[in-house]
C-alpha cells in the first residue's frame, strides 16, 4: 500500500553506509519507522528533509508484515529556520520530539498530539526567550492530549475554585490530578489513603503563584507561553509538579535524555 | 548443526558482525577467504591484528594514529594557528583528500545528540578548549555534518570558543559540485543563497 501523509521527524539513526532509519510521527497513522535509502549521501534525493523536527509530506510503501516501511518521497511542508541557527531553539525542538517519541506507540494515530507538536515546533522557531516556559507548556499540553488533563484552579475534591483567597501554598494531589483547597485538606488529613485520605506518594506542596502560572501555560497558546515572566523558583515548582505528574500518570520513570542540555542551554539563560 | 565446515560458519559469523554485512554476504566473504592463497590470508589476519595492536588515538587531536602525536600534529609543515574541528576520524581523511587544508585537526568523537544520549561531556570538547587555551591558535574551523546534530554541535562549540577571542568559522553549506540546481531541496538551496560569494 502506498501511503501519502504529513509527518514530523522524531528521530533518525544511521543505517548501512548511506541510509537512515527515520521515526516519523504521521498525522494519519501515528508513529511509523521508515528506511530512507541513500539519505546520507551528498546527492540524496531527500536532501535536508530528514532531520529531527522536520515537518514534511511523505510517501512510503507500507506492508503490514514489515516493521520498517520504505520511504520514497519527502518534501518539506514547513520550514523552521531558527531551529538550525539557534542552539536554544534546536534544544527545545529536541525535547519536544523526544517527549512525543517516548509517549507514543507505533501505529496509533493521534491528530491532536500531531497538531500540538507542529504548534510546539512553530513556537520554538519564533521565540527568542521564554523557551523554558514553552517547553513546560508543551509537556503539560501533551499530558492533556493523552487524556490526563490536570486541574490547577479547582479543588479535586469539592470543585471549588482554589486560587483566590487561598493560602500561599496548597497540597497538589498528583494522583487525582488537581489541588486540594484548605478545607478539603483538613477533611482528608485524618483519613487513611485507601479511604480517600492523604497519599504521600503522589502529593506535593505548590504555591498558588505556580498554580496560576501552570493554569496560564495550560490554557494559553504555546507561542505565548512565557510572555509573562516568572521567577526561577516558581518555574522550578512548575517543573517539579510536571515531573511528578509524568511519573505518576505516564509511568515515565527515567528523566528525558534532553533534560541536561535543556538545563544548560535554556534554563541557565 | 553446521551446513558447511564449522570454521567457515564461524568466520561468516564474525564477518556478519561488521556494519552493512548481512548473513549471505558474510558467507560469500568466508568462502572467498577459503579460495584465497595462504600468503594473502596470512596478510589479512596480520593486518587485522596490527590494527588492534598498533592503532591508538593521538593525544593531541584524537585522530587515529600509530605514532603519538600523529603525523599531522607532529608535522612542521602544518599551520599551527588553524584548527579544523571534525566529528570523526573519517572526516579528517575526507578533508585531507582535498589537499586544500594545511592546518591541524581536532576530532570530537561524535556530535551532540541528546536523543541518543550523547551530551557535551561525551565529546572531546574540554580537550579542544584546553588546546585553544594553551595559545597560538588564530582560527577554529567547525566542519560538522550538515544535519541537526552537526548544527547543534557547531552552535554549542562556537558558544564556548567565541569568548576566547579567536576567529570561529564554519564550512560553507550548499550544492554539491556536479549536481543540478532543479533537484536541490529548498533547505540546501536557501543555505546556498545565504552563503553566496562575490565573483
Amino acid at each position: 500500500m502506498i501511503v501519502k501523509t504529513s509527518a514530523i521527524v522524531l528521530r533518525t539513526i544511521r543505517y548501512g553506509d548511506t541510509s537512515k532509519i527515520v521515526t516519523l510521527f504521521t498525522r494519519d497513522h501515528g508513529k511509523v519507522a521508515v528506511v530512507a535509502k541513500g539519505a546520507r549521501s551528498a546527492r540524496a534525493r531527500f536532501g535536508s528533509a530528514l532531520d529531527a523536527g522536520a515537518h514534511l509530506e511523505v510517501v512510503y510503501h507500507a506492508r503490514v508484515s514489515r516493521e520498517v516501511q520504505t520511504l520514497t518521497q519527502a518534501d518539506v511542508l514547513e520550514r523552521h529556520r531558527r531551529l538550525s541557527s539557534s542552539l536554544a531553539a534546536t534544544t527545545a525542538m529536541m525535547q519536544m520530539v523526544e517527549v512525543v517519541n517516548v509517549l507514543t506507540q507505533p501505529g496509533e494515530p493521534h491528530q491532536d498530539l500531531y497538531e500540538l507538536l507542529a504548534a510546539g515546533l512553530r513556537a520554538a522557531d519564533r521565540r527568542d526567550d521564554g523557551l523554558a516556559d514553552v517547553l513546560i507548556a508543551f509537556r503539560w499540553k501533551t499530558i492533556g492530549a493523552l487524556g490526563f488533563e490536570p486541574s490547577f484552579v479547582r479543588c479535586v475534591r469539592c470543585a471549588k475554585e482554589v486560587i483566590p483567597g487561598e493560602p500561599t501554598r496548597l497540597r497538589y494531589h498528583v494522583g487525582k490530578g488537581g489541588p486540594l483547597c484548605s478545607e478539603c485538606e483538613q477533611a482528608v488529613i485524618s483519613l487513611p489513603s485507601r479511604a480517600g485520605g492523604r497519599d504521600h506518594w503522589s502529593e506535593t506542596l505548590v504555591s498558588t503563584e505556580a498554580l496560576e502560572g501552570l493554569q496560564r501555560l495550560q490554557s494559553g497558546p504555546l507561542v505565548d507561553a512565557g510572555s509573562r515572566p516568572v521567577s526561577n523558583e516558581v518555574r522550578n515548582e512548575m517543573e517539579s509538579v510536571l515531573r511528578l505528574y509524568e511519573r505518576f500518570h505516564l509511568e515515565q520513570r527515567t528523566p528525558l535524555r534532553t533534560s541536561d542540555l535543556v538545563r544548560e542551554v535554556i534554563r541557565s539563560h | 548443526m553446521f551446513y558447511t565446515a564449522e570454521s567457515v560458519e564461524q568466520l561468516a559469523e564474525h564477518f556478519s558482525q561488521l556494519p552493512g554485512i548481512g548473513k549471505k554476504t558474510a558467507h560469500r566473504l568466508a568462502l572467498f577467504v577459503l579460495k584465497m592463497d595462504r600468503p594473502s590470508v596470512d596478510a589479512l589476519a596480520a593486518a587485522l591484528i596490527a590494527v588492534k595492536e598498533k592503532v591508538r588515538y593521538c593525544s593531541i587531536c584524537s585522530n587515529i594514529t600509530e605514532t603519538d602525536p600523529c603525523a599531522i600534529c607532529s608535522s612542521s609543515k602544518r599551520d599551527r594557528t588553524l584548527i579544523c574541528v571534525v566529528q570523526e576520524p573519517n572526516d579528517v581523511l575526507a578533508v585531507e583528500k582535498t589537499n586544500e587544508f594545511r592546518g591541524l585537526y581536532h576530532v570530537l568523537g561524535g556530535a551532540l545528540s541528546p536523543l541518543d544520549g550523547i551530551g557535551p561531556d561525551d565529546l572531546r570538547i574540554k580537550e579542544l578548549l584546553e588546546r585553544i587555551g594553551a595559545g597560538g591558535v588564530d582560527e577554529v574551523i567547525l566542519a560538522m555534518n550538515p544535519n541537526v546534530e552537526g548544527e547543534a554541535t557547531t552552535l554549542y562549540v562556537s558558544r564556548l570558543i567565541k569568548p576566547l577571542g579567536m576567529r570561529v568559522t564554519r564550512i560553507a553549506r550548499g550544492l554539491p559540485v556536479g549536481s543540478d540546481l532543479e533537484f536541490a531541496d529548498e533547505a540546501t538551496l536557501s543555505r546556498a543563497l545565504e552563503g553566496r560569494v562575490a565573483v
